[in-house]
């Protein structure tokens, strides 16, 4: 359950900024998670909310974005979809390859009221 | 509440001491989590465009624990598992072979206990306990604590045994000069493609108990073909550490690393 973990991690940020900006509310929290990040969106959803009826943050709508994996193979100089965690092309088995997308862990933004 | 440290739940607190010590206080007692905020009346929606990262946080404290370890030639190998793969045994067999010759730290993580810890003292090196309560991985902080109770000597080698679990820990830097997984070979062959991420982020893996092999279904070489699918680079090290078997080569691999 890294998951919570990270949840708290991201409401130290959504607590830093309501702070700054004195606001109350978050209107829309907007995330961008990777699917080869190694997080599973649905626990990170489960350990916000329950986060959130903790810290007594009031949080209308978590809006998460997931990021479909992309890689790049510099031996038939294609882009490729990769497998899961499959370090190879998934077009001509070659494993010079780089992943250039797939294991973002990012907050995107964070609309207060 | 807080998982990582649980700071505000006294009962679940990250105990960080030396082997042998009391507890005298939480690593993390001192920071502030900043709950109280004033009430402004600006009700209009303000949408702040942050694009960062989650785990910015953990990975400059990773990066301040890495300058620190390469600024005194220290070799710091974060070591990764699931439980009763052998970790603990393979430090003990490997401190008990260099004492004397090279200097050693350990920082064990468990939930609960110092037993671990307990056993790299009597295998002859300094050790420091984590005990991450609910925690289920150490992370960069918990280290950069961590290392306020042992004194680093320079050219020392610094094993981190990590909490096991093949999951957790994958995504958390803690500034290690490189990863370590190691299996036994009573798990299944195929455990690099049920927990992919950890082997794609280790450099080696420690294959143990290999005394054990006749006896159990395990195929050396599928499990192999899995990991390097998963991560085409990783340098394999067959162990049977309770017997002493291989250490040798993990000597030889240490050696190698060593930053002179």
């Amino acid at each position: 359950m890294h998951e919570f973990s990270i949840a708290q991690t991201i409401l130290e940020t959504v607590e830093e900024n309501r702070d700054r900006l004195q606001k109350h509310n978050v209107d829309e929290l907007e995330l961008e998670i990777g699917k080869l990040s190694g997080i599973e969106i649905d626990a990170l959803k489960f350990a916000l909310k329950q986060l959130v009826n903790q810290e007594n943050i009031f949080v209308k709508k978590i809006n998460v974005h997931e990021i479909e994996p992309e890689g790049f193979c510099k031996t038939c100089n294609k882009a490729f979809k990769p497998e899961m965690y499959m370090s190879y092309c998934t077009l001509c088995g070659g494993f010079d390859v780089t992943i250039d997308k797939g294991r973002e862990l990012i907050i995107k933004s964070i609309t207060y009221s | 509440m807080c998982d990582t440290c649980g700071c505000s739940d006294p009962n679940q607190e990250v105990t960080i001491k030396k082997a042998g010590a009391k507890i005298e206080n939480s690593g993390n007692q001192q920071h502030s989590h900043g709950h109280g905020h004033s009430h402004g009346h600006h009700n209009e929606p303000e949408k702040v465009n942050l694009s960062q990262n989650i785990l910015s946080e953990n990975d400059l404290l990773a990066a301040r624990n890495r300058g620190f370890f390469e600024g005194r030639r220290i070799l710091a190998l974060n070591i990764v598992s699931s439980p009763g793969s052998g970790k603990t045994t393979l430090l003990e067999q490997c401190i008990k072979q260099l004492k004397g010759s090279k200097d050693m730290f350990v920082i064990e993580g468990d939930q609960q206990t110092s037993n671990d810890a307990d056993r790299i003292v009597n295998a002859g090196a300094e050790a420091v306990q984590i005990n991450t309560g609910n925690g289920c991985h150490l992370d960069a902080h918990m280290i950069h604590h961590a290392m306020d109770k042992i004194q680093l000597s320079e050219g020392s080698i610094l094993f981190i045994e990590n909490v096991g679990n093949l999951v957790c820990p994958a995504l958390f830097d803690l500034g290690e000069s490189e990863r370590i997984v190691v299996i036994s070979v009573t798990e299944g062959a195929d455990k690099p493609l049920k927990y992919p991420n950890m082997f794609n982020t280790s450099q080696v893996c420690v294959i143990n108990k290999m005394d054990l092999l006749p006896y159990v279904d395990f195929n050396l070489d599928y499990f192999k073909e899995c990991a390097r699918k998963i991560n085409p680079e990783i340098v394999f090290i067959e162990t049977s550490a309770s017997k002493s078997d291989g250490i040798d080569k993990w000597l030889k691999y240490l050696e190698s690393r060593a930053l002179t």
